[in-house]
């Protein structure tokens, strides 16, 4: 499923203004069609880094390439046809009247035509399941349905990819199901998906990769069950182990020695253990 | 970093040991001096000593780069002033031999017709001296913000007193509260300018009414955020028992030392000097002011 690198960062460094360095050195290649999760500390450059690639951050050093444009010579709104960017906080974009007006905003700007508008915009919305609430003001959601307007408004743009930053935090284990299947769907449709998150579960369950940060450098970039087999570094960075690796850990000394990802692959892995 | 960035900046340097009052005179002196005087090179040497001020606080240049607006506002003021300086206003008594000079059309020569719109060199001259007047304004009043801790600041109002009067605690409050949300503020307005430009809103550009439009994008996000964390403020002071009927005390005290006795008094002989130069003798004013009293 993996191809060509539609975002690659040779030996990226940056410093914010002041001299505070927050990235140094960072080189990767992110496939089309991945499923990448970025880990790592508070202050581990996590979102610094994702901030590179839709241009917003631009290196100090060293370069990143999106989809073979270098971000220090393109617009931010160029790149954002290619990366579409989901912050944490969604009430930092809203401004229109409308749930609708709000998601549409992105394609209007786009010069895109009334119908196709139309079109992608109700299928966003379709995505979070907001269709059905799309006169209202974005002001009258609760707090989860902004999040998910948020969501949609960058879902409509049809980017191939997608960064989401810290997509999760503060949701509940509802609206959190819901942001990872439609995160899954996205995937499975091919399209490349970054996520930035606190959630080793989620990490552990649905990522192809996954890179933890550590100081501003990749300290690690490998498969969920490398990575997490790894404790050692996981340790060092401060991270904890997702629930089903956990678990998995305690048995060790049983003669356990498999790291299970999820709860089915756990229970499996016993089963099999128990019987053999 | 924010792109206005205007909070308090912890350095030791003789600016930031000074009372919070010398400073208030200081920022009061530099809006009277600017006043005094309209003549551009007067004011630049009133802009060169804050400038200087800034440098003894240690203050870092980069701090005050977003201070590049300003020169859309000069610009605005010499060419408004450049047109329609000679239009307006009454200038008393002028020389009768006195010749407005032209420095250019604003509709050119080789074009037919129309009104050709001269800018007039004396209203570019007085507009630019309008516009160095905000930027000595724009440059003095981060240094107050920057070198004063916000505590230091309320103490310094609280400690005001007339025979029995002072200034109500929720006074002060909302006005230090103001200075500690300019840095929030910003904040939100980076990060909606974030969100924003991800989207593909780009900010620049020539059209007016696209610009409106694009910055609606901006203040919608930030006037509701910033209503709605003031509404979280209230409920933190309800929490807080804020306005129970106590003498409020401080931790840390402010002193005033020799250095601000010192300060204050070249303050005030400065703007005594300045003042009495330019009513008195004219100087730094330029022959050609309008008079107020029309």
């Amino acid at each position: 499923m993996t191809s060509a690198a539609i975002i690659e960062t040779r030996n990226l460094s940056y410093s914010y203004p002041g001299g505070i360095s927050a990235l140094s050195g960072v080189n990767l290649d992110i496939g089309q069609g991945e499923f990448v999760a970025i880990i790592g500390s508070n202050g581990s450059g996590k979102t610094t880094l994702v901030k590179q690639f839709n241009g917003l951050l631009k290196p100090s050093k060293g370069r990143v390439t999106v989809d073979g444009m270098d971000t220090r010579s393109t617009r931010v709104s160029e790149l954002s046809r290619i990366v579409g960017f989901v912050f944490q906080n969604p009430d930092h974009q809203i401004f229109a009247y409308s749930v609708w007006e709000e998601a549409a905003f992105g394609l209007k700007l786009q010069k895109l035509d009334a119908e196709s508008v139309e079109r992608q915009t109700s299928e966003a919305l379709q995505a979070v399941s907001l269709n059905d609430l799309r006169d209202r003001h974005p002001r009258a959601l609760s707090r989860g349905q902004r999040q998910r307007l948020a969501t949609a408004s960058i879902l409509a743009l049809r980017t191939p990819v997608l960064v989401l930053d810290e997509p999760t935090t503060g949701q509940d284990f509802l609206s959190r199901r819901q942001i990872m299947e439609l995160a899954v769907d996205l995937h499975a449709e091919g399209r490349t998906v970054l996520m930035v998150t606190h959630d080793m579960a989620l990490a552990a369950e649905y990522a192809t990769r996954v890179i933890v940060m550590q100081d501003g450098a990749a300290v690690c970039d490998a498969s969920p069950k490398e990575v997490f087999g790894r404790e050692e570094i996981l340790k060092a960075t401060g991270l904890d182990l997702p629930p089903a690796a956990k678990i998995a850990r305690g048995l060790r000394e049983y003669g356990f020695s498999d790291t299970p990802l999820t709860q089915a692959e756990l229970v499996e892995n016993l089963i099999t253990a128990i019987r053999g | 970093m924010p792109t206005i960035d205007i909070q308090y900046f912890k350095e030791d340097s003789f600016v930031h040991r000074l009372h919070p009052f010398t400073k208030v005179l200081f920022e009061i002196a530099v809006l009277v001096t600017a006043a005094a005087f309209n003549e551009p090179l007067f004011l630049a040497v009133v802009i060169l000593a804050i400038v200087g001020v800034a440098a003894l606080s240690k203050i870092p240049a980069r701090k005050f780069r977003y201070m590049w607006v300003l020169t859309y506002i000069v610009l605005f003021m010499v060419i408004t002033q450049g047109v329609w300086f000679t239009s307006f206003g009454d200038f008393g008594d002028i020389d009768v031999e006195f010749e407005w000079r032209t420095l250019f059309h604003l509709w050119p020569a080789w074009a037919p017709g129309g009104p050709r719109i001269p800018v007039i060199l004396e209203g570019a001259n007085y507009g630019f001296s309008l516009g160095l007047r905000v930027v000595a304004i724009s440059l003095a009043f981060p240094i107050l913000v920057l070198t004063t801790h916000p505590s230091d600041l309320t103490r310094f109002l609280s400690q005001i007193r007339i025979a029995s009067w002072r200034i109500p605690y929720n006074v002060i409050f909302v006005f230090t509260t103001a200075f500690r949300y300019i840095p929030t503020v910003s904040r939100e307005f980076d990060q909606t300018l974030d969100a924003q430009r991800s989207r593909g809103v780009h900010f620049g550009g020539y059209n007016p009414i696209r610009q409106i439009r694009v910055v609606m994008t901006l203040f919608v996000p930030v006037l509701t955020s910033s209503l709605l964390s003031a509404h979280d403020l209230t409920l933190a002071l309800e929490t807080r028992a804020f306005g129970a009927p106590t003498e409020r005390t401080f931790i840390h005290e402010v002193h005033w030392r020799k250095a601000d006795w010192g300060v204050t008094a070249l303050l005030i002989i400065i703007v005594v000097a300045c003042l009495f130069l330019a009513n008195r003798y004219g100087l730094g004013v330029l022959p050609y002011t309008p008079q107020r009293n029309i």
